[in-house]
């Protein structure tokens, strides 16, 4: 029982942490643009070859 | 072997390749501007760029404009478009022909290079690179000039409120889905144990917890996840037009608030989990729409981006540069050779030679006069002429057709109103139900509590989300893999009608073929000599034939020098010069048959007849003696043909109607194994064909792309058009290729057959879910928690067949 009352906090605590960095992301734009990023690992490896 | 151009990657044409040697190794260009713009690439470091881009096919580098310093550095342009922040400016620019990642990534490593550019961020899926400079060290008109070096094509832009209201509606969307995701998420832990002590017993302590907690999880859920349902729901009981959103609210809230009354009097189980996925579910679905919409606009806006973002009125006399959009009706506005006209307008000069190419999709300029009418978007080919302004924004032509478009992609399809029909009368019957569980368990003696129980179990189980879903879900997966490809299905009524397509009308100039001329054969004697008399005179005239010609002859620009004394552009006839080099001086027409026979009857060794050619013939006539042809001809789209075989296939027959003369469309034809062809057709011949078929009962697909196809589109019980055929043929068509890439024809066809029949077993899973299990809960054998099980699987198992849509679509190659 005590590991419930103190294992669930924690995990809403931790689920609420994640929520609040996902709003941030989504107000920040970082969805706005979705298909770019799958683009621009390519570049990584031209930046490695200098 | 088809060889390739090294830049763009198209095929090379047959004659006069154009070769330059880059880094060390001899390469082969389809034209001068292709080469130009590798040379440079190379000389910059940034050869990288044609690793990344692989076999993708970018533009050929047909034009390379300038813009002017005063154009884009004038206070008007930077206050509408230039946000200042600090010391930097910043603003977006939007690049018509991005297509690949080594788009991407060239345009973003050549601009941060640039001295002054600290930011370079370009946007794949709506083409636009956020840029921010110091405007001390460059101006936004060097920017311009060094995309445009490198073979794109810059536009300033600055979001629409519409566009700004759909970007927060994607985040809202999203930010809901998130929301009911996080309380699914801490739910399912929550119900894996209330599940576990279902059957195994729990002490109703610990049950309390779990329920408590529970409820506070799903609330938020209920009310901020729930808000646009609850509110559509309000609004059509408010209307008395109940919805599907109604029927999904009625049933989630049951589950709700019957959980909130076991919360606390501990009688039951809790439904909280049902909820959130049903929430999360529905929200997903609407999300994934949304972004495909935003998409689809995405590419639309980039393609109507046509409009200079500044321009030329006359005032008082005076000439005054002034952002286009604040070009007032009846100003005369001021339009230089080259430039596009911003406003929709009355030529007042006494002739113009535009393209309207947006328009009629034919590459030709057209010839107007004095009082003709002049549309927005539309290219200035002449020198400077004046409008005066008729029509602007949202009014002309190019706005209208944005909003066209914009219309047709938030209608409701036809099947989608069905179902809404079907669920309308479902509620009644489920209601009807309702009473019947709840008098009957009532009439056999039970609690009022069980009775309550055994109705909310109905409800639930009637709660008709998989059928809600059964239509939508499947369009939205058609959308998006239509998406994929370049396909808008622009009125989703026709999926139907285009699963059955069984003829295909095919118009030929801009459809069949690429609209863009090519010489395809050449004959001209003295060629040293003739070639650099052809190059000057054709470099000053702004005609798509000259265009042609001046392409063709560039290689021989410096074998000998001329200039020119006279010259005079002989509309639909050819160009007339007087040239002269260190000694002689020549009289050089350059045109068609018709001008010679009537004005130039005494031309030595003139060929009697073209008959036996196919395309157009351009004959060079020097010092009264014929000096040979060239002829000219559109080419057939690459990889059309093998495309013609596939339709082949899958529709009975394949015709083309064109209004191109017999020999033209004969070769055309004859080329791509077409037996059935018209030539010399009018817009009324077209739709007597198409009458036609249709009266023997036909379904017929047009694929068409100028103002002369635009009434068969119309009236075909399927029109498509593409990206070149702009405006009046995509407001009439059904479809729009917004790729240009003819392929779209038949996956369009096939991904609504396979759509249909998606539909067609939805609606047959949700029909058979409900028969199932309604009675079983009317009649009390179902307690609510296991409804809610198969009411989540009816959703869920509509949801995961319309999924298969997107992975059978993938095999189609």
């Amino acid at each position: 029982m005590n590991a419930i009352l103190i294992s669930i906090p924690i995990a809403f605590a931790l689920a609420a942490l994640g929520f609040v960095t996902l709003v941030y992301m989504i107000m920040k734009g970082d969805f706005d643009d979705i298909e770019s990023a799958k683009y621009r690992i390519f570049f990584d490896e031209d930046e490695d070859k200098k | 072997m088809l060889k390739n151009c090294y830049h763009c990657h198209n095929s090379l044409p047959k004659v006069n390749i154009v070769t330059g040697v880059i880094n060390e190794v001899e390469r082969e260009f389809c034209c001068n501007g292709c080469k130009s713009v590798a040379q440079l690439i190379s000389n910059m470091g940034k050869d990288y760029f044609y690793s990344l881009r692989g076999n993708e096919k970018i533009d050929r580098v047909t034009q390379k404009p300038e813009y002017k310093n005063e154009s884009l550095n004038s206070a008007s342009v930077y206050k509408k478009f230039v946000k200042q922040n600090g010391n930097y400016s910043e603003t977006f620019i939007q690049i018509t022909n991005l297509y690949c990642s080594a788009c991407v990534w060239l345009n973003e490593k050549v601009l941060l290079e640039l001295p002054g550019v600290t930011v370079a961020r370009v946007n794949f899926s709506t083409g636009r690179v956020f840029i921010v400079w110091d405007d001390t060290k460059i101006k936004l008109s060097n920017i311009f000039n060094r995309i445009a070096e490198i073979g794109y094509e810059p536009k300033l832009f600055t979001p629409s409120e519409q566009e700004k209201a759909r970007n927060s509606n994607v985040n809202d969307l999203l930010l809901r889905m998130v929301v009911a995701a996080f309380g699914l998420g801490s739910l399912m832990a929550i119900t894996a144990s209330l599940y576990a002590g279902f059957f195994q017993g729990m002490e109703i302590g610990t049950k309390r917890i779990f329920h408590l907690l529970s409820w506070l999880v799903a609330t938020p859920v209920y009310l901020y996840s729930g808000m646009p349902f609850l509110r559509s729901a309000f609004y059509s009981l408010k209307n008395k037009t109940l919805n599907m959103d109604f029927l999904l609210v009625i049933g989630i809230s049951m589950a709700y608030f019957y959980s909130v009354y076991v919360t606390f009097t501990d009688k039951g189980e809790v439904y909280f989990d049902s909820v959130c996925m049903i929430y999360f579910l529905v929200l997903g679905g609407k999300y994934i729409e949304a972004l495909a919409r935003k998409a689809t606009n995405d590419k639309i806006n980039s393609l109507l981006a046509k409009i200079p973002e500044s321009s030329i009125i006359l005032k008082d006399g005076e000439e005054l540069r002034i952002s286009s959009d604040e070009i007032q009706v009846n100003d005369i506005v001021l339009i230089p050779a080259g430039e596009r006209i911003p406003v929709d307008g009355t030529l007042i000069s006494d002739s113009a030679s535009v393209d309207e190419s947006f328009l009629s999709g034919e590459s030709n300029p057209i010839r107007k006069f004095k009082g003709d009418t002049i549309f927005c978007g539309s290219s200035n080919f002449d020198s400077l002429i004046k409008i005066s302004c008729t029509k602007t924004g949202s009014e002309s032509k190019l706005g209208n057709l944005k909003s066209i478009i914009e219309k047709s992609m938030n209608e409701k399809p036809n099947i989608e109103r069905k179902t809404e029909k079907i669920a309308y009368y479902f509620i009644g019957v489920v209601f009807l139900i309702s009473v019947f569980a709840f008098s009957r368990t009532l009439i056999n003696g039970e609690s009022l509590e069980a009775a309550i129980i055994n109705t909310i179990s109905v409800l639930i189980v009637a709660c008709p989300c998989a059928l809600g879903l059964a239509v939508p879900s499947t369009l939205v997966i058609n959308s998006l893999v239509n998406a994929r490809k370049g396909i808008i299905i622009k009125n989703l009524d026709i999926i139907e009608p285009l699963s059955k397509t069984d003829v295909i009308l095919l118009d030929k100039t801009g459809t069949i073929t690429e609209g863009k001329l090519n010489v395809v054969s050449c004959g001209i004697k003295n060629v040293p000599h003739v070639f650099p008399m052809i190059y000057t005179i054709e470099k000053m005239s702004n005609h798509p034939i000259a265009k042609t010609l001046y392409e063709f002859t560039k290689e021989f620009a410096n074998s000998e020098e001329y200039r020119i004394l006279e010259m005079k552009e002989i509309p639909g006839g050819g160009v007339e010069a007087k040239l002269i080099n260190k000694i002689f001086q020549y009289s050089v027409f350059i045109g068609n048959r018709n001008y010679i026979e009537k004005n130039m009857k005494d031309v030595e060794y003139f060929p009697n007849s073209d008959l036996q050619f196919s395309g157009s013939i351009i004959h060079v006539v020097i010092n009264n003696y014929y000096f040979g042809k060239f002829i000219l001809n559109d080419v057939i789209r690459d990889g059309f043909k093998e495309e013609v075989k596939k339709l082949k296939d899958l529709v009975k027959d394949i015709r083309v109607i064109s209004g191109d003369t017999l020999q033209v469309v004969q070769d055309t034809c004859k080329e791509l194994d077409l037996m059935n062809y018209k030539s010399g057709m009018k817009p009324e011949d077209k739709i007597a064909v198409l009458d036609e078929l249709q009266s023997q009962g036909h379904k017929v697909m047009m694929v068409g792309d100028g103002i002369n196809d635009a009434a068969t589109l119309a009236k075909a019980n399927i029109g498509i058009s593409h990206r070149n055929g702009m405006d009046m043929s995509i407001d009439k068509s059904d479809v729009i290729l917004i790729n240009n890439d003819l392929k779209g024809i038949r996956y369009s066809i096939e991904y609504s057959k396979l759509t249909s029949r998606k539909i067609t077993e939805n609606i047959l899973i949700s029909i058979a879910y409900n028969s199932i299990m309604l009675p079983l809960a009317a009649f009390g054998y179902m307690q609510p928690v296991y409804c809610a099980f198969f009411m989540s699987l009816s959703s869920l198992t509509v949801i995961a067949n319309s999924f298969l849509l997107k992975i059978s679509s993938e095999k189609i190659k």
